[in-house]
């Protein structure tokens, strides 16, 4: 038998942690039909039977006002699953047991998930099972997705539920709102909605989409709906306390609250909180750039030794093709690999201290001068490990204006892809200050994004703001298990992606560096084409090698990186050789703008598709790819000017 | 008064929210009337501040924080809004030279304060506090 699971929870309740325990790695990301919400899902078997977990965006309400809210109330009330799990925060329940008594009128079918039931003992908190079960109607079930505690017996529970095991109906009471939900369901006809207490319930709370729905049937005073729409949520808040009260007995929880609050006290500090942001970041990129180095380097020794170990068993266009077009082209990308994995390990200690909001929370004055909130910048924050996900997250954005700032302004982010050509540039000019340069380039990313974020609004939306409505989680000791399981499944978009459109972009420039002159770059199509934009880029001192790899570079930024070690590497067959042209064929100034020009031109094919996918329209590529351009070569050109002057 | 113009270090009892694209949420999130609100702590920049709800943190901007009519507790008075009468410091907002600062001027946790024509005495003694100083001092009527 297949169950269907779908957990729902707060965000921030360890919703994510539970699903990986539930179904570890095997996990795949879709997109939930006609929205622009990432839908996650995975698969695992317990005893006889397949348990599908399906974990929807993170909610306090289903009464649905962003997509995120949407998809979540939608799912669960058009194709509900055959078991509900709802995670709960023992810790602090009251949101929790709001968003379940809100389940219960939709469905009844419903596991209660009291998960860091841990830290709840560690800090004397005693919880009555039996209270909660007798109270809620619903089967429930103490969990640590830290230690793992009470997945197993989730697991059976889900089993037994979707076999059939009975719950009890527990109806929450209105008191004198129960006459006018009766009358609604009254009038609600009977192919509209099976489930009519909650639609008249919605109703009354003022779901715009059920309201629109019965508007015609219903005829109600919009005086009373709007008594309604604030009574409904305080009597159900009154249901929590009294439940918390009958359940919860024990110590305070004035203790995690004082840690938390002297942690907060220096993280988001008036003059430390911005320094601490930028203190963070740097050890962030410093532990992806520098210390997890050597690594890479090893890989690039195996590389090259591979392709000169092929090299020798003859010379013919299958062997080129091997040895310089497969190997040196995907192995080039492929020795980077240690460096996205660090970023992305990371990341994932970030966000799973709980620090990722805060860091939102410190710098939303700023991003909201840019018409942007702290929401976007995590969404922005993702790509620095590629853009493409940093666009997708951004469906999670409950307004058009933001979500179409942050996706134009997102390319400007330097993403993972782009650290291959810093890497390798940096290495061979500026060796000596590698963290440095590569610091610089990323706050000239940071504020470019700023600047078309802002520039994006003011030209199309007229400058209005956007709503910001975000929990601080409290502070958590990452577990290693969950930050892997983040770290690969981040990290192994890129090997992906490596795999497949950086091999095809590989061959396609071995072919045309290779034809029609069999190997003698100069006179390659390649070279024909690079000669044909030369003069164009030729005011930033970039020549035609530099012109073809960046043509090059539009289909994956990481193809610079083997397309000039093949440009270059044709003539000498050796890729130190290779470099010490490279540093020959370019001033340092120019390198520079370089690095810069890298970062800020046009976005990726897979960038600039996942922006049609998104926005649905090719006015917003097309404004992408001529815009990027432009900003480009102005900055480019004006570093050549300045740096020229300087040094 | 709304949320927004609460100072740090009150608590505050909601008293209605008002319509807006973001009214679920707030509610949802347990901002419902006669809900106990504390103001935790502002951002660098002053402006989204943290608030206390339940036992979660959620950061609210100003501009959304003016959704929300509250009114301040009775023990949670800050010096610089409190009307005339009598009360008793209940806490101090600031670190340990604050309250140095003040023990110079005779106050600590449990001290009476009378509150007169917008000045403050202190055993018959009119004190002089910035406005700064006022916001930090955390009383309950006497």
């Amino acid at each position: 038998m297949v169950i269907t699971v779908g957990l729902v929870g707060n965000p921030n309740v360890g919703k994510t942690s539970i699903f990986n325990r539930l179904v570890g790695a095997r996990q795949y990301v879709a997109n939930w039909p006609g929205v622009t919400v990432s839908k996650i899902e995975g698969a695992t078997t317990w005893l006889n039977d397949t348990i599908h977990v399906i974990d929807l965006p993170g909610t306090y309400s289903l009464t649905s006002q962003s997509t995120d809210e949407k998809v979540t109330r939608d799912f669960l009330f058009y194709t509900p699953p055959n078991v509900t799990v709802l995670i709960a925060d023992s810790i602090n329940p009251e949101q929790s047991f709001y968003l379940l008594i809100e389940l219960l009128e939709l469905n009844s079918n419903v596991i209660l998930v009291m998960n860091s039931i841990d830290e709840a003992r560690k800090l004397g908190i005693k919880i009555n099972k039996f209270e909660l079960q007798k109270h809620f109607g619903i089967p429930v079930v103490f969990t640590s997705a830290k230690t793992g505690e009470g997945i197993e017996e989730l697991k059976n529970l889900i089993v037994e539920v979707a076999r059939g095991k009975h719950s009890k109906k527990v109806i929450f009471n209105y008191g004198n709102l129960e006459n006018l939900i009766l009358q609604i369901e009254k009038d609600i006809p009977d192919n509209l909605f099976s489930n009519k207490r909650f639609a008249a319930l919605k109703f009354l709370e003022g779901d715009k989409e059920i309201k629109d729905d019965l508007s015609s049937h219903i005829n109600i005073e919009n005086s009373i709906i709007e008594n309604a729409s604030t009574l409904i949520p305080t009597i159900r808040y009154s249901h929590v306390e009294n439940i918390i009260k009958e359940a919860y007995s024990g110590k305070s929880l004035n203790y995690q609250r004082t840690i938390n609050d002297r942690i907060d006290h220096v993280l988001t500090h008036k003059y430390f909180g911005i320094p601490i942001l930028l203190l963070i970041m740097y050890l962030v990129f410093k532990f992806t750039f520098d210390i997890v180095q050597p690594l890479s380097d090893y890989l690039n020794f195996l590389i090259s030794n591979l392709s000169i170990f092929i090299k020798s068993f003859g010379d013919n266009s299958f062997i080129s093709l091997l040895a310089d077009g497969v190997v040196s082209g995907v192995g080039g990308v492929l020795v980077f690999i240690p460096n996205i994995f660090a970023l992305f390990f990371a990341l994932g200690i970030l966000e799973e201290t709980g620090y990722l909001p805060r860091a939102a929370f410190v710098v939303d004055r700023i991003m909201y001068k840019m018409k942007l909130s702290g929401r976007s910048f995590m969404s922005l924050l993702l790509g620095f490990g590629c853009n493409v996900s940093s666009i997708m997250s951004t469906r999670g954005l409950p307004d058009e204006k933001e979500r179409i700032g942050t996706i134009l302004a997102s390319p400007f982010i330097s993403c993972s892809a782009r650290l291959p050509v810093y890497l390798m540039i940096t290495s061979i000019f500026f060796n000596k200050y590698k963290g440095e340069v590569l610091f610089s380039i990323y706050i000239f990313s940071i504020v470019i994004t700023a600047f078309t974020a802002y520039f994006v609004n003011k030209l199309f939306f007229k400058g209005e703001d956007v709503p910001l409505v975000m929990e601080l989680p409290r502070y958590r000791i990452p577990t290693l298990r969950n930050i892997l399981i983040y770290m690969w499944n981040k990290g192994s978009h890129f090997i992906e992606k490596a795999g497949t459109i950086i091999f095809a972009a590989s061959i396609v420039v071995w072919f045309l560096s290779y034809f029609p002159s069999n190997g003698q770059i100069e006179t390659s199509f390649a070279a024909y084409l690079g000669k044909l934009i030369e003069p164009i880029l030729k005011p930033l001192g970039f020549n035609w090698q530099i012109a073809t790899s960046l043509l090059f570079g539009a289909s994956a930024k990481e193809v610079i990186v083997s397309s000039l070690s093949m440009l270059y590497g044709f003539a000498e067959n050796d890729l130190s050789t290779a470099k010490l042209l490279i540093s020959q064929s370019m001033s340092g100034v120019s390198a520079y703008a370089f690095l810069i020009f890298v970062l800020l031109y046009f976005p990726c094919f897979a960038t600039l598709s996942s922006i049609k996918s998104e926005t649905g329209s090719w006015k917003w590529v097309f404004f992408s790819v001529i815009y990027s351009f432009i900003v480009a070569y102005i900055f480019s050109y004006l570093i050549v000017l300045i740096g020229n002057i300087i040094f | 008064m709304t949320l927004d113009k609460a100072p740090v270090g009150s608590k505050v009892r909601v008293v209605n929210i008002s319509d807006s694209p973001i009214k679920h949420r707030l509610l949802g999130i347990g901002i419902i009337p006669n809900s106990i609100i504390e103001v935790v702590h502002s951002s660098p920049m002053g402006d989204p501040r943290v608030y206390r709800i339940f036992n979660k943190l959620i950061s609210l901007r100003h501009s959304e924080a003016s959704n929300i009519e509250v009114e301040l507790l009775d023990d949670y008075i800050p010096l610089s809004h409190a009307p005339d009468g009598e009360y008793v410091i209940t806490s101090f907002l600031g670190g340990f030279n604050f309250k140095k600062k003040m023990f110079s001027f005779g106050l600590q946790i449990g001290s009476k304060l009378t509150v007169k024509n917008g000045e403050v005495f202190h055993n018959n003694n009119k004190i002089f506090l910035g406005q700064g100083m006022k916001k930090k001092i955390l009383l309950r009527r006497a």
